[in-house]
């Protein structure tokens, strides 16, 4: 599952900018709660991201309170376009070698 | 309950050498995160107590969150990551700063010097005319 967070957080940042809390819900619900990235582990994906240059992250004040917001560059972008192109040939084999007896 | 601090966090991640940027950034993204845990699970009815226990359980326990945090060496400090670099800069630096040694030194200790160059100067310049006016008479005698 190398790789999975990763994956998920750039997809829905493809979409919008999140802070991480929106972030971890967004994954719960999209992945209809299958997956839930740990409360505290989605900061250092992010930060990791961000390190790579596939995320930029900016503060703002919302209520009083400060968020951190992740948007997608266009490193990141491609970099989501190549991990899921990975995830669909890996994805594609497993469920290839699970629906051929002979394989099992 | 008062809200985390995470400063045993903090620590553990300088220890363990993260880029202050990333720990600065770290505890205020955990502590907004376990505010909005706080707040939702008071929204849904849990007492003040409760609230707290539950923010604090699904958040994990700051070993584990120091742990996610420093497996991602990206976020190490660069000396971290690059410890014969850092080693092989600090000792060029110390060595580039050498001749600035006794600059800073006259910098420092600007009148003192200033006074014992003027004195040494001018009984160089007594003993000199001394010795001239000497050998002159010598040589004209």
């Amino acid at each position: 599952m190398t790789g999975v967070p990763e994956l998920l957080v750039l997809r829905l940042l493809a979409h919008r900018e999140m802070y991480g809390y929106e972030l971890v819900k967004a994954v719960r619900l999209v992945t209809g709660e299958a997956i839930g990235l740990g409360e505290g582990v989605v900061y250092p994906v992010l930060h990791g991201l961000e390190h790579g240059g596939a995320l930029k992250a900016k503060r703002k004040a919302v209520n009083g309170r400060t968020r951190v917001y992740y948007t997608l560059t266009a490193k990141g972008r491609r970099r989501l376009e190549r991990l899921s192109e990975e995830w669909r040939r890996v994805s594609a084999g497993v469920n290839s070698a699970l629906g051929e007896p002979g394989h099992a | 309950m008062p809200s985390p601090q995470f400063n045993d966090l903090k620590l553990e991640l300088l220890r363990g050498g993260v880029a202050p940027f990333y720990v600065r950034r770290a505890i205020l993204e955990l502590s907004e995160h376990y505010t909005d845990l706080e707040s939702d699970a008071l929204a849904a009815g849990m007492s003040s107590d409760e609230a707290c226990r539950y923010a604090q359980a699904l958040l994990g326990r700051e070993e584990s969150l120091a742990a996610a945090i420093l497996a991602h060496a990206e976020l190490l400090d660069w000396s971290r990551r690059w410890p014969r670099v850092a080693l092989w800069l600090r000792s060029a630096a110390m060595v580039a700063s050498l001749p600035g040694v006794p600059v800073t030194f006259c910098l420092d200790n600007g009148p003192g010097i200033a006074r014992w160059g003027a004195s040494l100067a001018l009984a160089t310049l007594v003993v000199g005319a001394m010795v001239f006016s000497l050998n002159w008479l010598i040589v004209s005698g």
